[in-house]
């Protein structure tokens, strides 16, 4: 290396320029002592361009020793960066959520502060790893350069070249350990997903397997508290996928609402990667069309067949027992019935559903065989006014969303950017204490760079 | 290398300066000692720019065997490390 060549005849410079003084004719003792100092220097100078080899090797010998492993650093610097960016996520959804609830004021006193604090944070640690990835890349020059500063006659750049010699051995053994020295700290392990949800589909189907629509789904814990309601579309789909819809993990009892109807369900979600399904079927009901339901009671009638052609709907019940059918409609919707293939003869009762008007016709049945025919005119298919509640909803009006995501933040705060400072002076310090050994560094240089000016 | 020829150059410039100032040294140091006046302190002096002209003698001529052995020293010191132990 043309380096090496140069310090090496530079630290031979430096010895002859060393005899030459002590040589000379003047009897004054510093002069002399410069010289024998010269001297010195250029043989030690000249050690250091030899053992080059032995200092590069020192390298990958105190890493394997210490047990380094830049595969770690990089996996855990992309794992840290992707879980910070993940918090940027989260976050901007609460802001988003908050906002949409009517917190707007929260969101943006305390959200942006804590999103700019995660900016400093990443930029700590892309700044440490680009660094420290830049030293252990030019690892090999660095030592070079440094013995070549080291080796210029008078010690004119001798402090600098010992930090640059010990500057890359201390960074790439010590950098990698980072991982572990946070880990060290991290004592406090927050839940992966503060906000304990899950993405969801819910269905409601009927006796045939037909989406039954507009329900309403109110879900509740095992307590009884409420934790969310939401009303289907009318496909007869509950969609929960956006963030604020989510369901919660766990035990819920879910009543699934119909007009005159309730039907209960208990249902266990538990985390899955995607999206959780849950799926229902309602034995005793006969989805006719939107908002046009016939219920009957399983123990006392049997359906038996079921015809649907355009818009005549029949159905083939064996009654067992005397029972009663109901058939429930929007008011304003026209349907014919038959009973028997006579008009059917029943009271009509009516009734609001969530400021939507209905009717039910009950109709009495004997035991024996009985054939409904519905015929349907139009139907009037009004949205349910439903005002849901939102599972974020609860969660923020609990007020432990807010302070879950400070914990979060503080704790990236500590452990990403507090610890790699404190790090990063380790072995700064430990940097300059090789730099002295090798051959000085000067006091004050060193109180700079530990200290600040 | 322009570099590296200008500092040999200079390295050989200077151990020129070097040799024909040991002889300087010689003759003074020789002068002031075998000067004719009986001042203990002056036949000092000589003696002591001729003893340190001699040891600059002395370093300049074993220069080069000086960093031939600090070559070997500092080849051998990293021949024989052991591998590191497999943690």
């Amino acid at each position: 290396m043309d380096l090496l060549y140069l310090a090496y005849y530079l630290s031979v410079l430096t010895y002859f320029v060393g005899a030459a003084l002590k040589g000379l004719p003047l009897p004054l003792a510093s002069v002399k002592k410069v010289g024998q100092r010269l001297m010195v220097d250029g043989v030690f100078s000249a050690f250091m361009v030899f053992s080059y080899k032995a200092l590069v090797f020192s390298i990958s010998y105190f890493s394997s020793v210490i047990g380094a492993d830049w595969r770690l650093l990089n996996e855990w610097y992309i794992a840290e960066s992707a879980s910070l960016m993940s918090l940027f996520v989260l976050l901007k959804t609460i802001g988003f959520l908050y906002s949409k609830v009517g917190l707007g004021f929260l969101a943006s006193g305390l959200i942006s502060p804590m999103v700019s604090l995660l900016v400093d944070v990443l930029v700590t640690i892309t700044v440490f790893y680009l660094a420290v990835k830049a030293i252990y890349l030019t690892a090999k020059t660095m030592i070079a350069v440094g013995i070549l500063l080291y080796s210029i006659p008078f010690r004119l750049t001798r402090p600098a070249g010992a930090v640059l010699i010990s500057l890359p051995i201390v960074f790439t053994v010590g950098a990698p350990l980072l991982p572990n020295f946070v880990a060290m700290f991290s004592t406090f392990n927050p839940p992966d997903n503060f906000v304990q949800a899950q993405p969801a589909y819910i269905r409601l189907l009927d006796y045939l397997n037909q989406p039954i629509a507009y329900y309403v789904v109110n879900a509740s814990d095992a307590n009884g508290n409420q934790l969310y309601m939401y009303l289907s579309d009318s496909s007869g789909l509950v969609n929960a996928t956006s963030m604020e819809r989510w369901i919660p993990l766990g035990y819920q009892r879910l009543d699934f609402l119909m007009p005159g109807s309730k039907y209960s369900e208990e249902a266990n979600v538990t985390s899955s990667g995607g999206v959780v399904n849950l799926t229902y079927r309602v034995p005793n009901i006969i989805k006719i069309d939107v908002n046009t339901l016939v219920y009957y009671n399983t123990d006392e009638a049997v359906v038996e067949s079921v015809d649907r052609s355009n818009n005549t709907f029949t159905t083939l019940f064996n009654v067992l027992y005397s029972t009663k059918i109901y058939l429930v409609y929007e008011s304003s919707s026209t349907l014919i019935v038959w009973l028997d293939n006579t008009t059917a003869q029943g009271y009509t009762v009516s009734f609001d559903w969530f400021n939507v008007g209905f009717k039910a016709l009950v109709l009495s049945l004997h035991p024996g065989l009985h054939n409904l025919t519905i015929q349907v005119i139009n139907v009037a298919a009004s949205r349910p006014n439903v005002s849901e509640v939102y599972y974020f909803e609860k969660v923020a009006e609990s007020g432990s969303t807010l302070s879950l995501a400070i914990g979060l933040v503080s704790i990236k705060f500590f452990t990403l950017l507090v610890l790699p400072v404190v790090y990063i002076f380790v072995l700064v310090t430990a940097t300059l204490g090789l730099a002295r050994i090798l051959g000085g560094v000067e006091a004050r240089i060193s109180r700079l760079l530990v200290l600040g000016p | 290398m322009g570099l590296v020829e200008f500092v040999r150059d200079i390295t050989t410039q200077v151990v020129v300066v070097a040799w024909a100032l040991f002889f300087l040294s010689w003759v003074i140091g020789w002068a002031l000692k075998g000067l004719p006046i009986p001042l203990t302190r002056v036949k000092k002096i000589g003696e002591r720019i001729l003893e340190d002209g001699v040891w600059a003698a002395f370093w300049l001529a074993v220069g080069s065997s000086v960093f031939a052995l600090v070559s070997y020293i500092a080849s051998s010191v990293y021949q024989p490390l052991p591998p590191p132990p497999s943690p």
